[in-house]
């Protein structure tokens, strides 16, 4: 090949690697834009109250609000993340101490592997034995399927951060007479406390956003905020996905907003991650 | 060793806890099918009729979905994700590279369901508008292509929302892969005086095992992606080659008929059965792909 030839070749797939990367991103700036611009105008028009009020009925003129999807929201995924990370916490820490044990391998195993287990079947499993059981779909069956969803994200974080203390303070530790679990205390969640913080908010992120898991479990509650842990809850993405689903235009709406106020919820966690790790790095 | 630290292996019990849940999915799902499959046979997965007044349900409408969902996800995600390696790898300057990788992983943490809407209102209009007319147009002679767009919520849009929200998962493993290559080889290859593309094709050439796992994590994700899918395919029961046509995924079909397949007999071990045959095959993917990167690790760390 020419000198020519090559240069002219190079240039023709630098210019389609930025062509397909500027492409990729592209998605992401159209997305956070059409949600803007569907989802302001039902958030100004109901200021508040849109998150205070129940949602519409088919034929209402009144777009409502989605008070109980906000809170069933908040409290199924604060279950969910709580449950998660306290799981993750003690596994990772296990598959750390005896990083070259043939269980943790197997624990490891496992759990990257229940990625491969579609939400979906998750949410099918729980209703077969913790609904059908309780007798109606409820929040704490909810939080149960989100907590199997995000089990194998907070132990990729929690891990990650575990992972990342330098062997070295672990053995200073030991070698001072520490306990293990101070050990724990002071070392993991010590040295690595801005990961670990990461770590729980990305699991929160996950849960928050999670769809799949809620269909069977939660219910669809419209007609008040909240009714207790074991009767039918709501949840933002449920309520986004049942509403884009239906025919009503109102309820598109509604969809919308909800859409908006989810990627707010999802968007601060996202920044504060940004914080803990530029000041981790300084 | 000190007394109380004996205690440390009792941490072993919860950590068991993921262990269990998975083999109790894993034994519920196979049990609850296994009816299907016995009284069924092969016409489970042949047939294209969901009729519960008959008793008679085959998978085939599902399956077909299924697989060119992901099939078309895995043609969008794959050319992007390499591109975007290239781009925060080595083109762009530190900074604009950090900003483009964090924008990237701000794009993983969106919740699906918002793809969906997305997909399902804003996106399927706009291909639906443009280039689905255009492939109808002049492209129909190709059996993909050959039936006319009815709406934008298609197989094909399916596929692309699918892709799109993969973007971020397959680039931080490529991105991850790259930055472990070490420089050595890289650095060797512009000394030499090669061209940007011809190390690219180096670097590509390293890191095919690592494609192929990426490729075949993806596909283990789109596999059993419900909220994406169930919002852009349209929800049609109806098995055709045709992409430009509504559809319909196990997993989506699955939100539709689950609740109602526990009155009809029959329907649920069908359903179960989809269930079980996405999951095998999202399970195995996912763990050659893992397979398959810790062995690419081992023959680059030496």
């Amino acid at each position: 090949m020419g000198r020519s030839t090559r240069k002219a070749i190079n240039l023709l797939v630098i210019a389609v690697i930025v062509a397909l990367g500027v492409l990729g991103l592209l998605p992401l700036i159209w997305l956070l834009y059409s949600t803007a611009v569907n989802g302001l105008p039902p958030l100004l028009e109901k200021g508040l109250s849109f998150i205070t009020d129940l949602p519409p009925t088919p034929m209402s003129t009144d777009i409502g609000g989605i008070a109980p999807a906000l809170v069933g929201t908040l409290i199924s995924s604060s279950i969910a993340t709580l449950l998660a990370v306290v799981s993750a916490v003690i596994s990772s820490l296990f598959t750390r101490e005896y990083m070259y044990s043939r269980i943790s391998g197997f624990i490891e195993a496992v759990v990257r592997s229940f990625n491969g287990i579609p939400t979906i079947i998750v949410s099918m499993y729980v209703y077969t034995t913790v609904v059908l059981w309780m007798g109606e779909p409820n929040v704490v069956a909810a939080s149960i399927a989100l907590l199997i969803a995000v089990l194998p994200t907070a132990h990729y974080y929690l891990s990650s951060a575990l992972r990342s203390v330098e062997e070295r303070y672990r053995e200073a530790a030991l070698s001072l007479g520490f306990r293990r679990i101070h050990v724990l205390r002071y070392v993991y969640l010590g040295v690595a406390r801005r990961q670990v913080a990461s770590g729980i908010l990305m699991t929160f992120i996950r849960a928050v956003g999670e769809t799949a898991p809620l269909l069977f479990t939660m219910g669809f509650l419209t007609n008040s905020v909240f009714q207790g842990l074991n009767r039918p809850g709501n949840a933002i993405s449920l309520l986004i996905f049942i509403y884009a689903l239906s025919p009503y235009t109102n309820y598109h709406t509604v969809a919308w907003g909800a859409a908006l106020l989810l990627l707010i919820l999802v968007l601060i966690p996202v920044l504060l991650i940004e914080v803990l790790v530029k000041e981790a790095r300084k | 060793m000190r007394k109380g630290d004996r205690a440390f292996y009792l941490l072993l019990v919860p950590s068991l806890f993921s262990s269990a849940i998975l083999m109790l999915i894993l034994i519920h799902v196979t049990t609850v099918s296994l009816p299907a499959f016995v009284d069924r046979g092969l016409s489970l997965l042949t047939s294209v009729m969901w009729s519960p007044p008959t008793q008679d349900y085959g998978l085939l409408p599902a399956l077909v979905g299924t697989i060119l969902t992901s099939l078309i996800s895995i043609v969008v995600v794959t050319p992007i994700s390499l591109s975007i390696m290239f781009l925060v790898g080595d083109l762009l300057p530190r900074g604009l590279s950090r900003v483009f990788h964090r924008l990237v992983e701000v794009m993983g943490a969106l919740p699906t369901v918002i793809y969906g809407l997305w997909g399902g209102f804003t996106l399927s209009r706009f291909l639906h508008g443009t280039v689905y007319t255009w492939l109808h147009d002049y492209l129909s002679y190709i059996p993909l292509f050959s039936c006319r767009p009815l709406s934008g919520q298609n197989i094909l849009t399916a596929g692309v929302v699918l892709g799109i929200s993969m973007i971020p998962y397959a680039s931080s493993l490529l991105i991850e892969g790259y930055r472990a290559i070490p420089s050595r080889y890289i650095e060797t290859a512009y000394s030499l005086g090669f061209y940007r593309f011809e190390t690219y094709g180096l670097v590509t050439s390293i890191m095919k095992p690592l494609l192929i796992a990426s490729i075949m994590l993806s596909m283990s994700r789109a596999l059993g992606e419900t909220t994406i899918v169930a919002l852009t395919i349209g929800n049609a029961y109806v098995a055709s080659p045709c992409l430009l046509s509504p559809g319909i995924t196990v997993s989506a079909w699955i939100v539709s008929q689950f609740e109602s397949a526990f009155i009809y007999p029959g329907a649920l071990p069908a359903l179960y059965a989809g269930a079980l045959l996405v999951m095998v095959l999202s399970l195995l993917l996912s763990f050659l792909g893992i397979m398959l990167i810790s062995k690419w690790r081992g023959v680059i760390y030496g």
